[in-house]
Parts: C-alpha cells; sequence; structure tokens
C-alpha cells in the first residue's frame, strides 16, 4: 500500500478504505512526524463530521421538503378555489346564454309574427290606396259622363224647342242638327257603360 | 485539521448544490393562478340584424314610398303612369304620360292625393317635370354615378294603373333609342314592366334614382330615361315645353 512517489508520508495501517477523500495528497506541513503512530483518531472525528454534515443536509433536505410541500399545496388550493369559482362562473354565464336564448326565440317569433303582421297591413293599405284611386278615377269618368249627359239633355231639348218651331228651320237642318246629338248622345252613353259595367 | 477542511468544502458544496438545485427547480414549479377578471362577458356594441332597414316605413321601403300614381285626363281619354318626387313640389313622369294632360292627379303609397298644378316637358327627352299643390313628403335621391353593367336595379311604379308593385332586374347595356329616335342612349333593364310603370323610378341598390322607366316589351324587357339625360332635363328648367291642352267643342 505505499506509494513510491511519496516515500516520506506515512500511510495509515488500517486506512478507512470508502472515503475517497482520504486518498488525496496532503500538505507536507500538515503532515504528522513520522514516529507519531496516532491516525486512527483523525479517522474517527472525520466520521463524525460527515456524520453531522449528513444529519444538517438532512434536516435541510427535510425543511426544504417541508417548504416545497407546503408551497404546492398552497398553490394547489388556490387552483382548486379559482377551478370552484370558475366553474360557478361558467355555470352563472351557461344560466345566462340559455335564458338569452330563450329570451331570443321568443323575440324572433313575435318578430316573425309582427313581420307577418305588416306584410298584411302593407298589402292592406297598398290595396286600399288601389282602391281609392281606382274609386278616383271612376269618380273622375262618371263626373265627365255626368256632364256629357247634361250636355246631351240640353241638346236634346235645344232640338225639341228648335222642331216646335220647326217652320223656322229647314228640314235638312233639323235632321243635320238630330244626327248630331244623337251621335253625341250614343258616345256619351257608350261611356257610361264603360264606366258603369267597365 | 485536514477533516475538518474537507468536510466543511464537502459541506459547502452540498450547500451549493442544493441551492442550485433549489433555484433550479424553483423555475419549474407551478405558479399561483393568474387573479380571475371581474367580469367574462365581453363589451360588445349591439349591432342591427338586417331584418328591418332603416328606411322601411310601415313595411314600405323609401322607393316605394317616393314612387306615385299618376292619373292624366286628356281631351280624348284617361290614362294612368308612375312618377317620383325630386323635391317637395315636383316630380318627374314620363313626357308621353303627362303631354296633353287638361288634369293631372298624384296619388301616393298610402293613398294621399295630389293636384297637379302644371307640367313642362323635356324637348329630347320622355321626361316630364309636374309642379303640384301641397308638399310631397317623400323625396327621392338622385345616384352619383350611372349604374355598372350586371347591377340589380328595382323598378317601383303603378302597372295598369292597379297597385303599387316593385320589380327587380340585372341593368344590361346602354342602348339607342329605337322607340322615340332621341339621341341620348338608354338604359336596357331585364325587369318586368306595364303600361302605367311609364314614368316610375328606376334605382340602384341603394334605393338612388337612376333613371325613369319609359317603355317594355310588356314581358322582361324594360327601358329607362338614362341618369345623365334626366339631370340635363333637370339643370335645364328653361329648356323645357310648357305642356298645354285646349280641348275642341264635341258635339
Amino acid at each position: 500500500m505505499t506509494d513510491d512517489t511519496v516515500p516520506s508520508t506515512p500511510v495509515p495501517a488500517n486506512p478507512v478504505p470508502t472515503n475517497p477523500v482520504l486518498t488525496n495528497p496532503v500538505p507536507s506541513n500538515l503532515v504528522p512526524d513520522a514516529g507519531v503512530a496516532s491516525a486512527p483518531k483523525p479517522a474517527r472525528a472525520s466520521g463524525k463530521r460527515w456524520l453531522v454534515a449528513a444529519l444538517v443536509v438532512a434536516c435541510l433536505a427535510v425543511v426544504g421538503l417541508t417548504v416545497l410541500t407546503s408551497y404546492l399545496w398552497t398553490v394547489h388550493e388556490q387552483y382548486v378555489a379559482q377551478n370552484q369559482e370558475l366553474r360557478d362562473a361558467a355555470t352563472d354565464l351557461g344560466t345566462d346564454v340559455a335564458a338569452t336564448r330563450a329570451a331570443l326565440e321568443e323575440l324572433q317569433a313575435d318578430l316573425d309574427e309582427t313581420t307577418a303582421q305588416l306584410d298584411v297591413a302593407k298589402d292592406t293599405i297598398n290595396g286600399l290606396a288601389n282602391s281609392e284611386a281606382q274609386a278616383g278615377d271612376d269618380r273622375l269618368a262618371l263626373i265627365d259622363v255626368a256632364d256629357g249627359l247634361q250636355e246631351c239633355a240640353e241638346a236634346r231639348q235645344n232640338l225639341i224647342d228648335h222642331l216646335n218651331e220647326a217652320s223656322r228651320w229647314t228640314p235638312e237642318s233639323l235632321a243635320a242638327s238630330e244626327r248630331s246629338i244623337t251621335k253625341y248622345c250614343d258616345r256619351v252613353e257608350d261611356a257610361y257603360d264603360e264606366v258603369v259595367n267597365g | 485539521m485536514a477533516s475538518r477542511a474537507a468536510v466543511t468544502r464537502g459541506v459547502s458544496a452540498a450547500f451549493v448544490g442544493m441551492a442550485a438545485l433549489v433555484l433550479a427547480g424553483c423555475s419549474s414549479l407551478p405558479q399561483s393562478p393568474e387573479p380571475l377578471p371581474s367580469s367574462f362577458i365581453p363589451d360588445i356594441e349591439a349591432s342591427s340584424t338586417g331584418n328591418t332597414p332603416d328606411d322601411v316605413v310601415a313595411g314600405f321601403t323609401a322607393l316605394e314610398r317616393e314612387a306615385l300614381r299618376v292619373r292624366v285626363r286628356t281631351c280624348e281619354a284617361y290614362g294612368t303612369g308612375s312618377a317620383f318626387a325630386i323635391d317637395d313640389t315636383h316630380a318627374v313622369t314620363n313626357r308621353h304620360v303627362a303631354e296633353g294632360a287638361t288634369d293631372m292627379t298624384l296619388t301616393g303609397y298610402d293613398g294621399t292625393r295630389y293636384a297637379v298644378k302644371s307640367s313642362v316637358l323635356s324637348p329630347d327627352s320622355d321626361l316630364a317635370l309636374l309642379t303640384i299643390e301641397g308638399t310631397l313628403p317623400n323625396i327621392a335621391r338622385l345616384a352619383d354615378a350611372e349604374p355598372a353593367t350586371g347591377d340589380i336595379l328595382t323598378i317601383a311604379g303603378y302597372p295598369l294603373g292597379e297597385a303599387l308593385a316593385v320589380r327587380e332586374g340585372p341593368y344590361v347595356a346602354s342602348v339607342p333609342d329605337d322607340l322615340d329616335d332621341a339621341p341620348d342612349l338608354v338604359y336596357q333593364i331585364d325587369a318586368e314592366s306595364h303600361p302605367g310603370n311609364s314614368g316610375s323610378p328606376v334605382a340602384n341598390e341603394a334605393g338612388e334614382v337612376v333613371g325613369v322607366l319609359y317603355a317594355s316589351d310588356d314581358v322582361h324587357t324594360s327601358f329607362a330615361v338614362s341618369l345623365p339625360t334626366l339631370e340635363r332635363f333637370l339643370d335645364n328648367p328653361d329648356d323645357a315645353e310648357r305642356n298645354r291642352a285646349t280641348c275642341e267643342a264635341q258635339g
């Protein structure tokens, strides 16, 4: 177990075989005299220190894990709470959406009905306006026919007056007047028939 | 002393390693959830459904309300046509509707009647301008531009002197006026119209008047006086002819 390259360094008779730290070279000023055989004592002290260190590390690890676990638990609780809050909000919104859809369908039905009624009302207005316009056309035509009939009556009365004084007029002129008046009155009667019977 | 230093170094290394592990681990640890917003409902401005256009009143569109029925009495006969208001006292119709009239009455979509006081005729196109007593409530807007080929045009009028009717069809082309031999081109429209529709406003999809219907084949093709011709007529009232009719005594 001796090393030719470090001849002046005594090697413990029973070195700690599993600790790689002990295989490191040791500064010469810390090396004990060759005549002092006290190697086992540092090994035990070093083992204690390592044990303490391990305990400290273990304690720190436990503390760390505890902190980590607490943190994760806290975050988990926050997520659970927020998840519940979101579910509640989603439920409320879903309820609102359902109510809004129902109201919308009702409004759409009302709108359809109103639109249908509006179409009917429009047709009614259009029909009434048309009827009034047609009545106005007929009224105008009837007024003209009435005027024509009045003129016809007056013309026939004039003809009768002329016939009563037939001696003052030539038969030809009386016949011509009668033909003219008859033609005019026939046209008025035709107009009357057209207005009345279409 | 050597072992103590070694332990110190080892413990320090362990601390450093643990600290590094903790720091590295913290970056991948789940964070607390973000606070929730006060409301999940965004502010959305209400928009129109498009079911009820703004220009609809009592079920009638603006163009329908602007269309007028014309009743004409001449020395020889009665006739009907269509017209539309261009301001509160004037309406436009066809020359062949108004020419020779001894009496004219306009009727609105709701049956309101307006007596025509006087009228003037275009010397070179089938247009006439009527002046009414009272006030016309629904004024048509003239378009800023002529229609493009394929544009859907709407005709609102009183075919055969009957009820108000609306027809639609695409603008086909500008063609010579074979009927009146007028100098201007006229619009050919693939839409049905009939006698009585003469003078009807022809509107684009915005409801603006682009022409005045004056002829049809009584099946599916209609013809309209163009927008430039209408604008020229309205811009030059001094060029118009007085519409006078004197009936000779009958008998």
